[in-house]
């Protein structure tokens, strides 16, 4: 055992001598992308990980409003025809220049249901796209389509080339499948050489563990998804540069609006007077999401703050089931009606621990007035089929990427919607919902999803119960990084890594 | 022959099997009641574990949780041993085509990694304490299986077996009266060691995400996510982490203490 | 011996089968479409449809089962459903991972326990032993996850001394290369893990080394070779530790598997890329083919080793050999 031992510590001083210096930036990521192209991503790393290979027509920024990229300019002669003018000097790795035609390429890929693009619904209002020539782009609409513009970041891939192939800031250089991706710097970026030269992306599944490799150094950029409570720790690390902000982000509550005794709006009512936010969101979130009033964001053009859900109040809710004849009448501690008890099965999915403790503190809070609720957890498939069977009463789950107010009404909330699981229905909603998407002028749509939003949170087939939280930390030595509530690492281009001492 | 070790094992799974049988009787806290405004309070002469996430009372969460664990782990040992031990005894007593048959089922589930045999089946069957029940058992059950084959093996080619053969007994009779009790004092070594495994098993299946579900005070599910806190408020883990530590350790311990009395020649070996 | 040795492995067949079936009728039973998980969040009905039928998952299940079945004897274990890359590529490249971290942790259980569970038992009823002992007992106990976000907490974010996360190069590279500052990365990266990982096993290693010498302790012809005059040190390294190890022996294989089997969660919480982690996102994707794929060749190892096992030990006891050969007879 001895010279086990001093094997063991000659190991241990030896390699807390070879300091670990870096010349390069990595960054801890909680999955692999499952796809590094454009119209295949389907996940937060996908997303933020093609947003550093590619550029697309335009570019988001923080308040998620369109910038020139690929395009310099655009026009909208009339409201189903939008026109890109590219620019000249943009080329993709394998050196050969963007051109409309790659432009085409994408969109008319992307809108081929055989390739199985998940966001091709985003596109289906595209009747017809054309390369007028070697760098303008006509769209025609079949329909006017107001949020297009936004949808319009989509990566360009070159014609016929790689599928790994931007001309973004960055190249691929390696993909460790489900272990890590190698990026380098793109010398010929239209925007300018990086100054970064290298970018690794280390999977790391578990939260606690990602948060402490930051914490020991071996990773120089985290991001949400977090634990809370290590948020709260690394934020008041002064050794740390940390970043708050909203993210196009919701976590909710999906009434399933087709089962009694769901389908009454009263009892929603009632129930969500139940959900107290502030308690939740400070206690389980530990603040890093806020309270939610609307499913309209803070962040959006839209957001009307007299636009409220029912407030939390537990005793004006215990009346309320009162009245609607929910009591309990044989002394069981539950509510009935009509011999019927008041049982209701609060879901969620495993992978996020806020989220379960959330499910479990309300089943307690119902408990506590009279209402029978259980819980089913469940991993994310399971969960996913029972929601999409429709088979739940109600469940907390949350919607990302919300650039538009578009993208968290139209397939949820109109009648027969995609992603309606609990087929709420309601005429006026529908109508607001499709006059939002082909009205043009943003001052109108405002007001258009104003009305829908005031809708919802009287009829309540979502309630929403955070805006979340964005959170992101950087060691000191990357210098100059401006975060994007959306987690996108495009400012790694234009950041600085600090000389090693 | 006194024995510190059986004794030590004994004490300790003593005193868990107490808080499990009288855990209502043991605090004036409820399990379920939550006090958000007194969350995650470290140990004090009002929570003497101190408090979880929730504000509820540690002490009688873990002594609930006593009860779910101690279930969970018994029975699925039980089953595992009922299971395996007919199966060994079956295997090694008829030999032939019937062991060949059998050892093979056992050698397709020893080839199925542990976690994901048991992951896949609590997705299969649902979160719960039933599910994680049944994946353990499904886990478990080629130990003793094994074990108990090689016994009877051993055993059946004893004088005592064909005296009995010759006397008319029948294969049941023979099975259960004279090979089983040889059989029954490494199985019971084993069982009691299998518990403890168990306990850890359910633990890191609370990990993964395929445990038994909230709001069951259970030790495994305390202890995966108080490792969250483990840098803030280390206690959260250090409690649930050490209820399990405590009663596997006793486990352990009861199960060699057994097997230097009931087993001298080792053959309950892990 | 070859006749044995031919045996054992035409026995793996129709356990591999069974694998395959067994795993195959198990993923069946588990609620969740690969489909609807491949498409994220805002997959509308109909891309669903056309991605099962794309993927085949529409098919009846007697016809999939057969189709694999006849891609697998093709040796092709089919295509990852998230990866679209065949899962036999996805699977090797795993396997190096998974490999340099059991057998890293099998040596150091197989050394360490050896080691404690000897001195355990020459100094039986010492402080030694009683440590060894308790050391062996907390090992055993503690829920490897725990431990290894414990461990993490203090050497790496504490302490500083080695990386909390990942893998640096591989080992067998990093050591052809002659590169030092990529082979104490490498064995940096490799500590943690093979620690969390060992622990475990080198306990119940220790105790049952110490239980095997102190039965060949107390036999005969050691009594014998002390009395023809050897010291205890010598009579402990010719005799005692060479025939304790025989029963020691048998336990390696199934020791080995749950070696592996542990990978699983150790794997998961240090962002090691081996298949343990490819597992347990295969499962959590509901990726078939490549939860498949991982559980045959995890099944194929552990099958493997056991039959080294078996043949190491047949050799070296021939009763072992005349039995099984006379049961197959």
């Amino acid at each position: 055992m001895r010279p086990l031992s001093a094997l063991f510590l000659a190991v241990v001083i030896l390699l807390s001598c070879s300091e670990r210096k870096r010349d390069f930036v990595r960054v801890g990521v909680d999955v692999d992308a499952g796809s590094l192209d454009p119209r295949l991503m389907r996940d937060t790393t996908a997303y933020r990980v093609v947003n550093l290979l590619y550029d697309g027509l335009i570019a988001l920024d923080a308040s998620s409003k369109p910038t020139p990229a690929l395009a310099h300019r655009w026009d909208h002669p009339d409201d189903t025809t939008w026109i890109f003018h590219l620019r000249d000097d943009a080329r993709f790795h394998n050196g050969t220049p963007v051109t409309a035609h790659d432009v085409v390429y994408t969109f008319e890929t992307i809108l081929d249901p055989s390739l199985g693009a998940p966001l091709r619904s985003l596109y289906t209002p595209i009747a017809e796209i054309e390369a007028t020539d070697e760098h303008t782009v006509t769209f025609t609409l079949s329909t006017p389509y107001a949020p297009l513009l936004s949808y319009l970041e989509l990566g360009i891939v070159p014609r016929g080339g790689e599928a790994t192939t931007g001309s973004g800031p960055y190249r691929l250089l390696l993909w460790d499948r489900g272990a890590k991706i190698v990026l380098v710097a793109h010398d010929d970026y239209w925007g300018g050489a990086p100054s970064i030269r290298r970018i690794e992306l280390l999977v790391v599944p578990d939260n606690t563990a990602r948060a402490q490799a930051f914490e020991a150094g071996d990773l120089d950029l985290i991001q949400s998804p977090l634990a809370s409570q290590d948020i709260r720790r690394l934020a008041e690390d002064p050794r740390f540069e940390s970043f708050t902000s909203n993210a196009p982000a919701i976590t909710y509550l999906n009434f399933n609006t087709a089962r009694a005794p769901l389908d009454d709006p009263a009892l929603r009512k009632a129930l969500a007077m139940l959900v107290d936010q502030e308690t939740i969101l400070d206690g389980i979130y530990e603040g890093t999401d806020r309270v939610a009033s609307s499913i309209l964001l803070p962040s959006s053009w839209a957001f009307e703050s007299d636009v409220r859900q029912p407030q939390h109040d537990a005793e004006a809710a215990a009346e309320l089931l009162d009245e609607l004849g929910w009591r309990d009448r044989d002394g069981d501690g539950f509510r009935e009606r009509d011999g019927e008890p008041l049982a209701i099965e609060l879901g969620t999915h495993s992978e996020d621990l806020n989220r379960v403790q959330t499910v479990e503190f309300l089943q307690n809070a119902f408990r506590k007035h009279g209402i029978d609720a259980t819980i089913r957890i469940s991993d994310w498939p399971s969960f996913s089929v029972r929601r999409d069977a429709g088979d739940y009463d109600i469940i907390l789950l949350g919607w990302t990427q919300l650039v538009d107010p578009d993208r968290v009404s139209f397939d949820q909330l109109h009648t027969g919607g995609g992603l309606n699981w609990g087929q709420y229905s309601n005429r006026r909603l529908d109508a607001l919902l499709e006059s939002g998407r082909t009205e043009d002028d943003r001052a109108k749509r405002a007001e258009i999803y104003r009305a829908a939003a005031a809708i919802v949170a009287v009829e309540l087939p979502y309630y929403v119960l955070s805006y979340q939280g964005y959170h992101l930390f950087t060691s000191a030595r990357l210098r100059d990084y401006e975060a994007d509530p959306r987690g996108m690492l495009r400012s790694l281009a234009r950041s600085h890594l600090a000389p090693a001492p | 022959m006194r024995s510190p070790t059986l004794c030590l094992g004994a004490v300790l799974v003593g005193t868990i099997l107490f808080v499990a049988a009288f855990a209502p009787w043991l605090s004036t806290y409820s399990p379920d009641a939550m006090d958000m405004s007194n969350r995650l309070a470290p140990p004090s002469g009002e929570h003497v574990l101190g408090t979880d996430n929730f504000g509820r009372d540690l002490w009688i969460r873990m002594a609930y949780g006593a009860r779910i664990s101690l279930a969970v782990s018994l029975s699925s040992v039980s089953i595992a041993v009922l299971l395996g031990g007919t199966v060994g005894l079956v295997s090694g007593y008829f030999r032939g085509t019937v062991d060949a048959v059998l050892m093979r089922i056992v050698d397709l589930f020893l080839g199925f990694p542990p976690f994901i045999l048991a992951m896949a089946l609590v997705a299969a069957l649902g979160s719960g304490a039933l599910s994680v029940t049944v994946a353990l058992a499904a886990v478990f059950w080629t130990e003793s299986a094994r074990l108990v084959r090689g016994i009877t093996l051993s055993e059946v080619e004893r004088d005592y077996v064909a005296a009995a053969r010759a006397a008319g007994a029948r294969h049941f009779r023979i099975m259960t009266r004279h090979l089983l009790p040889r059989a029954a004092g490494p199985v019971s070594i084993l069982a009691t060691l299998s518990i403890g495994t168990a306990i850890v098993a359910e633990a890191g299946l609370s990990f993964l995400g395929f445990g038994i579900e909230p709001p069951t005070p259970t030790w495994g599910w305390t202890l995966a996510y108080g490792v969250r806190y483990l840098r803030t408020d280390m206690w959260l883990a250090t409690v649930p982490g050490l209820a399990i530590l405590w009663t596997v350790l006793g486990f352990n311990l009861l199960g060699d203490g057994l097997r230097d009395r009931l087993d001298p020649r080792g053959l309950a070996r892990r | 011996m070859t006749r044995y040795a031919l045996l054992r492995l035409w026995l793996v067949v129709p356990t591999l089968a069974g694998v395959l079936l067994f795993v195959f009728a198990l993923l069946e039973l588990v609620p969740g479409d690969p489909a609807v998980v491949f498409l994220g969040e805002n997959a509308t009905p109909e891309a669903v449809a056309s991605l099962r039928e794309e993927l085949g998952l529409d098919r009846p299940l007697p016809v999939r089962l057969f189709d694999y079945g006849w891609d697998v004897l093709r040796g092709d274990l089919g295509q990852s459903i998230f990866q679209r890359e065949p899962v036999l590529d996805i699977v090797l490249r795993r396997l190096p991972a998974t490999l340099e971290l059991a057998f890293a942790s099998f040596l150091l259980a197989v050394l360490s326990g050896v080691a404690l569970g000897t001195m355990a038992a020459l100094w039986r009823g010492s402080f030694l032993d009683v440590a060894a002992s308790a050391v062996a007992q907390l090992g055993v106990s503690m829920p490897v996850f725990w431990l290894g976000i414990l461990l993490m907490a203090w050497l790496s974010v504490d302490w500083g001394w080695l990386p909390a996360v990942g893998r640096g190069e591989p080992l067998v590279s990093a050591l052809t290369s002659g590169d030092i500052r990529a082979l104490t990365d490498a064995l940096a990266h490799l500590v943690l893990p093979t620690v969390t990982l060992a622990i475990h096993h080198a306990a119940v290693i220790s105790r049952l080394v110490r239980a095997s010498m102190l039965t060949t302790l107390h036999e005969e012809y050691v009594v014998a070779a002390h009395a023809r005059g050897l010291t205890l040190s010598h009579v402990t390294a010719a005799h005692a530790l060479s025939n304790a190890i025989l029963p020691v022996l048998s336990v390696l294989g199934v020791r080995f598997g749950a070696l592996l089997g542990g990978a699983v969660l150790t794997e998961s919480i240090f962002g090691w890329p081996g298949l343990g982690q490819l597992a347990v996102t295969a499962i959590s994707e509901r990726d078939l083919p490549l939860v498949q794929g991982v559980v045959l060749i995890f099944a194929l190892m552990f099958i493997l080793v056991n039959l080294l096992v078996d043949l190491a030990h047949a050799s070296l006891d021939p009763r072992i050999r005349f039995a099984t050969l006379k049961a197959h007879a």
